[in-house]
């Protein structure tokens, strides 16, 4: 059985549906109901995902109007992919259990019905947050999660300091959300839409992006950067991310199962998805080499800062909760970090394992407390091990998958991931190094507080008279210690399954439309793919004048100066390879195909696509390092065939007026290991000609010549050159 | 009975239950509630005359709307802001004691 985007919308609406009913009844049956609706949310996010792994690299959306507003509609969707499909999975399998938790913890409490309709809104809220498919939806849920989170901190609001601590989380995160707003219009403002995939048009695929890294402001930055930063500062208040962190350690007023919900499954997790899920968006400016600053960037050092900082604090709280607390916004820091440093992957690893573990930290520590009689203070407690050995297991399996105790806990495999993706980047080496400080420090203060808690002798009453839960509150502990420990083993560098499955979305996103999409390229200025972590990929066509003064890492010292042409960075799809080369049979495609999935780096590929970028000035069509790329790709001359054909597509359509590809310098640009190929073009504006069959280049490390244009020219001239998608700026 | 009808129906029953609120009630924060339901009475019946109305031009209605959904949010933070101010002046937020003019 699986399950269609067009029925993604069920997975929020039945807790939302219990909310409603708690909104008109106070009966306790409202507990039941509201498992129930997680319980069946959660059997849904299966199905969904079972259908999105089997096919990772599609983006299943389903769009409809919400109203019509003027000329155009405002649209709204949903998006089924393997990303929201494990967030989906993680949020109901964990609000189930916390749900269930909640019946022990909260049983005595006068608004017991109220608690469960504020946690139904609070899943409903999140959970339409991850099957959203435009960013207008997402930020209508975001802002109820900021709603619900409100309402359940200041659940106890007859306590001054948890009225205080609700509107302090409101108001922070208010503050990083005004930036999400700013980012939202001005991304609505540009390209005329708010959804992420909409065959083609969508704002994270290849023609919007192009368009919006090719934009500069007159700071410098691509409008692509300006926008990611603000909406990475919604994610900074959300997340609680340096210097909106504030809100996150107050917030532990709230009942502790909504510590457990806010801090491990939702609300904190939302920033780290929403950065995820405008990826491509971030990522759209890391090929461009003269900005001041790449999103991406800012991304890893505020995580890095992050990291440090809360594991720096954690060592000095005395609160169960609060030591608690700052170590999620010390991992926090650790996912933004590897969103910053380009591992997408590790990051949602780490998301996932880290909600397992904290949820079950946090449980536990609900389960101290109330055992303790609502004694946090781990000066006060002790002792605590042997009376509560269900609780005390748990808990210690949950600190050490913290701590990242090697082999068997899942915190260890995804924060190495975060760590070697790090150690990778090229940037700088500082946030690795604040990574590595903050993972000393977080084995020491988890250490220190489970021996404050579990160790020694009772110091008060409360823990001298403690005893284990019911059973209501320490299944769930079991089942959550049983995940923290096994999940691990879904993304091991051994058997990387979970980021292989995730990553089918990280490389596709914004490339896979640009070929039958090509007819947007039309007054586009550039379109830019993610570089994914195991390709780089750009995908840009520019009609901006460009000019050596402005490109000085094209600069060939033998070209004369050029006055205007074409920047081009190309995509070439693997597919279309066979149609192209005659000599190709048929069944050759899936052959390339295979080859290059494997391919890293330079000319990176993957299910069919071949990536390679290139620039084409009036006078250069640069990139494209073909020596280490010979010695990976048995299927080289095809896609050089390609590159030079694209080339001379655009000569073609009279963009630079030549006859083709016809000298080529080869350039590498080192500096990421992204690859250009530079070919000279003659500037004579020489009508194009249109040969029958496509002409194989040559090509010899260090120079090629040649290019097929025709067959190209025309395959491709429904798609990228078609209807003169490119104009001659001279 | 036509959706035209519907709507209109629906939204006096919204205005009555709002006028009754905005009346009856002593809470302040019930008044304002009350006036924001006669306000979205108002709202549907924009909304109700321009889709099943004479003249389905574009986005007319729905500018209307957006207008006087903005206009209440504003009357809303206005009224919230006015609420607490009587409320840090005399622990209270019964229409009947906010009776005088004097600070």
């Amino acid at each position: 059985m699986t399950s269609t985007a067009e029925s993604l919308w069920l997975i929020p609406a039945l807790p939302l549906l219990v909310a409603g009913i708690g909104t008109i009844t106070r009966h306790r049956a409202v507990a039941f109901a509201a498992i129930l609706a997680m319980a069946a949310s959660f059997v849904l996010s299966c199905l969904a995902l079972n259908s999105a792994l089997s096919d990772p690299a599609a983006h299943t959306a389903y769009n409809f109007a919400w109203f019509d507003l003027g000329t155009g509609a405002v649209q709204l969707g949903f998006l089924l992919d393997p990303l929201t499909a494990f967030m989906c999975v993680m949020v109901t399998f964990v609000g189930t259990l916390i749900f269930i938790f909640s019946l022990g913890y909260m049983k005595a409490d006068a608004n017991f019905s109220r608690f469960f309709c504020f946690l139904s809104l609070f899943a409903a809220a999140m959970l339409g947050l991850l099957v959203a498919n435009s960013l207008l939806l997402l930020f209508i849920c975001w802002e109820l999660v900021g709603l619900a989170s409100y309402l359940l901190i200041g659940f106890w609001f007859h306590k001054p300091s948890a009225a205080a601590a609700a509107k302090k989380a409101f108001i922070t995160t208010r503050i990083g959300d005004l930036g999400l707003l700013l980012g939202m219009l001005w991304l609505y403002n540009s390209t005329g839409s708010l959804l992420f995939f909409d065959g083609g048009h969508g704002v994270l695929e290849a023609a919007h992006l192009a368009s919006l890294a090719g934009q500069t402001l007159s700071c410098g930055l691509a409008v692509s950067t300006a926008i990611g930063l603000l909406i990475f500062c919604g994610a900074v208040g959300k997340s609680g991310q340096f210097p909106l962190h504030v809100w996150l350690p107050d917030a532990m007023e709230g009942p502790t199962p909504v510590s457990a919900l806010i801090h491990a499954a939702t609300m904190v997790a939302a920033g780290v998805f929403l950065v995820a899920r405008v990826y491509p968006l971030m990522s759209a400016d890391a090929l461009l080499a003269a900005v001041p600053v790449h999103a991406l960037t800012v991304v890893a050092f505020i995580g890095a800062i992050t990291a440090l900082m809360g594991a720096l604090i954690a060592c000095g709280q005395n609160d169960i909760k609060r030591v608690l607390a700052f170590s999620t916004v010390s991992q926090l820091g650790y996912m933004m970090l590897a969103l910053g440093v380009g591992s997408w992957t590790a990051a949602i690893f780490h998301l996932l394992t880290h909600a397992f573990f904290k949820a079950l930290l946090f449980l536990g520590a609900g389960s101290v407390i109330h055992a303790a009689h609502h004694e946090q203070d781990i000066r006060q407690l002790g002792g605590l091990g042997p009376k509560m050995k269900v609780t005390f297991v748990t808990f210690a399996i949950g600190m050490m998958a913290l701590s990242g105790v090697p082999f068997l806990f899942s915190g260890f495999w995804s924060k190495e991931a975060i760590l070697h993706a790090a150690h990778e980047w090229d940037v700088s080496h500082l946030p690795l190094l604040a990574g590595l400080a903050a993972v000393v420090l977080t084995a020491f203060y988890m250490t220190r507080l489970v021996a404050e808690t579990f160790f020694g002798q009772p110091r008060s009453a409360g823990a001298e008279h403690a005893h284990e839960n019911s059973a209501v509150m320490t299944v769930p502990l079991v089942i959550l210690a049983v995940c923290a420990v096994l999940l691990g083993f879904a993304g091991t560098p051994a058997c990387p399954w979970l980021q292989a499955r995730l990553s089918g979305t990280a490389l596709h996103s914004g490339m896979e439309h640009l070929f039958e999409g090509g007819q947007h390229l039309r007054g586009r200025s550039k379109i830019a793919g993610p570089v994914g972590e195991d390709c780089v990929a750009d995908v840009a066509v520019d009609p901006r004048p460009v000019t050596l003064q402005q490109r000085p890492d094209l600069r060939d010292p033998g070209a004369e100066p050029v006055q205007g042409g074409l920047a081009a960075d190309l995509f070439i799809q693997g597919r279309e390879t066979r149609d192209v080369g005659h000599e190709q049979p048929a069944e050759a495609g899936p052959d390339v195909m295979q080859e290059s999935r494997h391919s890293r780096g330079g000319l990176g590929c993957r299910q069919g696509p071949g990536l390679a970028r290139a620039a084409v000035t009036q006078h250069q069509v640069a990139g494209l390092d073909l020596v280490p790329v010979a010695q990976r790709h048995r299927a080289l001359r095809e896609f050089a065939v390609h590159v030079s054909a694209v080339a001379a597509v655009k000569v073609g359509e009279g963009v630079a007026g030549g006859t083709g590809g016809q000298q080529g310098v080869v350039a590498r640009e080192g500096a990421r290991r992204q690859h250009e190929v530079v070919v000279l073009l003659p500037a004579d504006g020489a009508a194009a000609r249109q040969p029958e069959e496509p002409a194989v280049g040559q090509f010899e490390p260090g120079r090629f010549q040649g290019g097929g244009r025709s067959r190209v020219g025309l395959l491709h001239g429904r798609q990228v050159a078609g209807g003169g998608s490119f104009e001659s700026r001279k | 009975m036509s959706p035209l009808h519907l709507c209109l129906l629906i939204s006096s029953g919204l205005f009555c239950i709002g006028l009754a609120g905005a009346l009856a009630r002593s809470n302040t924060i019930l008044v304002l509630l009350g006036i924001e339901l006669m306000l979205n009475a108002a709202n549907l019946n924009f909304i109700a005359f321009w889709r099943f109305g004479p003249s389905t031009t574009p986005a007319n209605g729905m500018i209307f709307v957006l207008f006087s959904i903005a206009v209440a949010a504003a009357e809303a933070a206005v009224g919230l802001a006015l609420i607490i101010a009587v409320y840090r002046h005399q622990k209270n937020i019964r229409l009947q004691d906010a009776n005088t003019l004097r600070g």
